[in-house]
């Protein structure tokens, strides 16, 4: 009898109610669902969860919510929202049990949740905003725009950390996020009429190196792991690019991003591996076109974390590590993708993988009605591209060398695996669209980048002959010219991108250093000037005109625009040598200073291994200046030999005349320095 | 005639947003068809179908088609609603069916969901369109506009190919819970 009734007193406790779930809730829900984040209503209360429970019980069981798409055991990530099995047991068990209160007494406290326009990682040490608010429509398909953020920098920083902050939650669904260095994004803002343009980034737009960024609703900020912060340079814009969905009423939205500096110079740089492919083509009603790529790692690294991206047919996604040893690692799978659940997954342990390992990714994708998600009805042919109507298959995997000494050998290694399949997309986009100038110009780029000149010089002139005007062009077309040292043909294509936009900063310096090569210093230093005066952020020609003003013996100028240049980028050998030279050899004492020269001289050389000629003749000069004749005789010494192991005959004889004088024990006086 | 369906609706309640009790069909009386959109304040797929429920609006009350937007939801007050409805830019009647017996009556059981009566005799319930399959699960743009769609058979006096769909969104039975 006793035993009896302890049973029934049992069954009536293990009544699941809102007390024993709602921590569960808490913990795993309420993040998003509250208000002023995406989630479009409240889960904190009793009455919040009980109005929705059919709707919880299903979303729940099918893991729908909380959205986090890789399955488990095939990777360990940090902030995983999954539930546990044991937690959806138990919200599973409350709603078969009638979803009740329980007694409202035993209710455990809610934990504070951060007010959700709060910075989470504290006071941002820069906040940049969109400069207009962007008004989403009520209705229509999903919005794809891309906002340009003008961040106001007075000098490069490095960014231990970004945080994102949607300003209407509800409807950006996600965010990609580059810096562009350049103004091509800026360009395609000021085209379009609206804030922001339709649309993906630009090349131009990218990730700093060796960066994921991106948001995701319900994220957590993070810090970049110690010594790997990324180095923001001045004049640099953020490219947001935002998947937003309308709400059923029109929204209004201004992002703003927290930047969180740091001094300590990063000590490692991750790199952006991708595996995947460029030359997707998928036919209409294809249920399982795979792309599948493989990567055998050069040196022993660690991987910090991976993002899929793919757009509305890719359906499984695998990618695992096959170490040397034979064992296997998985690195993420994920069934089902979801476009609009996109992710950056960060390890909570890096994936240290030994050299020779191999990397491989595999994605499917269903280009037939049968997938719901399929942007054409009926299918259709589907290639790559940055649209949502187009396909991607993108695995990017953040990964670190383990040594330092190795770092080198993996960024190389990576880069010849991108570039390669870069030109084999563009060179397959371009076949299938040769009358397309931008094509063209695309292709044109990455030969440039392989050093492959003559082949670039011919997409230009192909480019342009279909269309005259493209000021970026003639100046693509006159850099390769010039590389080939054709060197009045490429003045010729300065000239033509500067008729046609007269304010082309990269434009002017090039035909300025063209001129200058050609004797014609006084043209050059008006075209330097103005490429100074209109990009004063562009580190080449303050150079550049430091340097003429240097050799015209205008040391107080040159001084001023050598340390705008260090200014711009720290650690310029250039600039310090140029600085170095002058402090060591002006004759106005008062502008002398050996002892800087000395400093700037060794900092220069060390960066420049020792090899550059104008770096060594600074450094001698420098040591000359101070006294150090020892110094200056063995540096001039090993700035002859080579000189003369490289041919490089009129050096060499102007560095012999400096070793005579040193031997002397007299320093290199430049009495024409003003 | 009617006397089987008027049996039914004698016992019906629904209030418009002063709190008076009214019997929609005879509100409706002379219109082509009557159109009832089950809707909640705050379910977000029936929020998302706002822009599509003007769309359809538009197109079919200037051809006889009478729409009232009806709240099950116990817990939207005539002045959430009057908000909401503001907000969404509705222009159709709003109605509240606190006990939901409209909504049983055109067999709704989520919002956003539609019913088309001609005279009182239900001829489609479901969906709005088949842009979300499921929860979770949604197309890019719709590929079937079933509302729209049987609403021209209607007006065109011709019979509706699919007179009962499944919508995805809001379970009404959980207002009532
Ligand atoms: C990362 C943010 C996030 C978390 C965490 C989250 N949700 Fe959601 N939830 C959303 C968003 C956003 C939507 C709106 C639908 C969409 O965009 O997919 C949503 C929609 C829903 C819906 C409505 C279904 C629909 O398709 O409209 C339910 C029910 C729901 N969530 C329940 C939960 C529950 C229960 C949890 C916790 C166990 C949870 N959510 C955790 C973001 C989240």
């Amino acid at each position: 009898m006793i035993a009896l009734i302890a049973a029934a007193a049992l069954t009536v406790e293990a009544r699941v109610s809102f007390n024993d779930i709602a921590p569960i809730v808490w913990r795993r829900c309420t993040t998003c669902h509250r208000p002023g984040a995406i989630g479009p209503f409240s889960l904190a209360t009793y009455e919040d969860v009980k109005r929705r429970a059919t709707q919880i019980k299903i979303v729940t069981a099918r893991r729908i919510m909380p959205p986090w798409k890789p399955e488990p055991g095939k990777g360990d990530f940090e902030s995983e929202r999954r539930l546990t099995d044991s937690e959806l047991e138990q919200i599973q068990r409350w709603i078969a049990d009638g979803a009740i209160e329980g007694d409202s007494k035993d209710l455990p406290p809610m934990p504070a949740q951060p007010a959700a326009e709060a910075w989470q990682l504290g006071t941002p040490d820069l906040v940049v905003r969109m400069p207009e608010a962007y008004t989403v429509a009520a209705g229509g398909t999903d919005v794809f725009r891309t906002f340009v953020l003008p961040i106001a920098l007075p000098r490069a920083r490095f960014v231990r950390a970004l945080e994102f902050r949607p300003g209407t939650a509800r409807v950006v669904h996600h965010a990609n996020i580059g810096v562009d260095r350049t103004r091509s994004s800026r360009q395609l803002d000021l085209k379009d009429p609206e804030p922001g343009y339709v649309g993906g980034m630009v090349p131009d737009a990218r990730y700093p190196e060796g960066q994921l960024l991106g948001w995701t609703p319900g994220q957590a900020a993070h810090p970049v792991p110690p010594g790997t912060a990324w180095r923001l340079e001045p004049g640099s814009d953020l490219v947001v690019q935002l998947h937003m969905q309308p709400t059923g009423k029109p929204e209004t939205l201004q992002v703003s991003v927290g930047f969180y500096f740091t001094d300590e110079a990063p000590s490692r740089t991750p790199l952006g591996l991708r595996l995947g492919s460029e030359t997707i083509d998928i036919p209409p009603g294809a249920r399982d076109y795979v792309v599948a790529d493989r990567y055998v790692l050069p040196v022993d690294a660690d991987v910090l974390a991976v993002q899929p991206h793919a757009h509305n047919l890719a359906r499984r996604m695998e990618a695992g590590a096959t170490l040397p040893d034979g064992t296997t690692r998985w690195l993420i799978a994920i069934d089902d993708w979801d476009f609009r659940w996109q992710d950056v997954y960060r390890y909570k342990n890096p994936v240290a993988l030994p050299k020779g390992t191999a990397i491989a990714m595999r994605y499917t994708y269903d280009n037939s009605d049968g997938n719901a998600r399929n942007p054409h009805h009926p299918p259709a042919r589907v290639v790559w591209g940055q649209n949502t109507s187009d396909e991607m298959g993108d695995l990017w995997i953040q990964i670190v060398a383990r040594s330092a000494g190795d770092a080198a050998v993996l960024a190389d290694d990576i880069r010849r695996k991108s570039h390669a399949e870069d030109l084999a997309a563009y060179v397959k986009l371009l076949r299938e669209d040769p009358g397309n100038p931008l094509r063209h110009d695309a292709v044109g780029n990455l030969y440039l980048e392989d050093a492959r000149y003559d082949d670039a010089i011919a997409e230009y002139r192909a480019s342009l002959s279909l269309n005259a005007d493209s000021a970026p062009t003639h100046y693509n077309l006159g850099f390769a010219l010039s590389m080939r040292g054709r060197r009045d043909e490429a003045r010729g294509a300065f000239e033509q991108a500067l008729r046609l936009d007269p304010e082309y900063a990269q434009a002017h310096n090039n035909l300025g250093a063209m001129l200058q090569l050609a004797g014609r210093a006084g043209e050059a230093l008006d075209h330097f000037r103005r490429a100074v005066a209109l990009r004063p952020d562009n580190v080449d020609a303050q150079i550049n005109l430091a340097q003429l003003l240097s050799a015209q013996g205008r040391a107080r100028e040159a001084l001023d625009h050598f340390e705008a240049a260090l200014t711009l980028r720290g650690d310029s050998a250039q600039a310090l040598a140029g600085i170095a030279w002058i402090r060591a050899t002006v004759a106005d004492p008062s502008l002398r200073n050996s002892e800087q020269a000395v400093t700037f001289a060794e900092r220069a050389a060390a960066a420049t291994g020792r090899r550059d000629l104008s770096v060594l003749d600074a450094l001698a000069a420098a040591y000359a200046s101070a006294g150090r004749f020892d110094d200056a005789v063995a540096i001039v010494e090993s700035g002859i030999n080579l000189a003369t192991a490289g041919g490089l005959d009129a050096a060499a004889a102007e560095l012999r005349q400096r070793l005579i004088l040193y031997q002397r024990r007299q320093p290199y006086r430049q009495s024409n320095f003003l | 005639m009617h006397w089987f369906t008027v049996l039914a609706f004698s016992s019906l309640t629904v209030f418009d947003l002063d709190n008076r009790a009214i019997d929609p069909f005879k509100a409706a009386a002379g219109a082509r068809a009557t159109v009832f959109l089950f809707t909640a304040t705050d379910c977000p797929i029936s929020n998302r179908y706002a822009p599509e429920v003007q769309r359809v609006y538009r197109a079919f009350a200037p051809k006889g088609v009478r729409f009232f937007l009806v709240y099950p939801n116990p817990a939207d007050t005539p002045d959430a609603i009057r908000v909401h409805a503001k907000s969404f830019g509705y222009a159709a009647d709003a109605l509240r069916d606190p006990k939901q017996e409209l909504a049983k009556l055109a067999s709704a059981t989520v919002t956003p969901e539609a019913a088309i009566f001609t005279g009182q005799r239900l001829v489609y319930h479901g969906r709005i369109d088949d842009r979300f399959v499921d929860l979770g699960l949604e197309r890019p743009a719709p590929t079937v506009h079933d509302l729209a769609d049987a609403l021209t058979a209607v007006v065109a006096g011709v019979p509706i190919a699919h007179p009962a769909t499944q919508a995805v969104g809001c379970f009404i039975a959980d207002f009532a819970r």
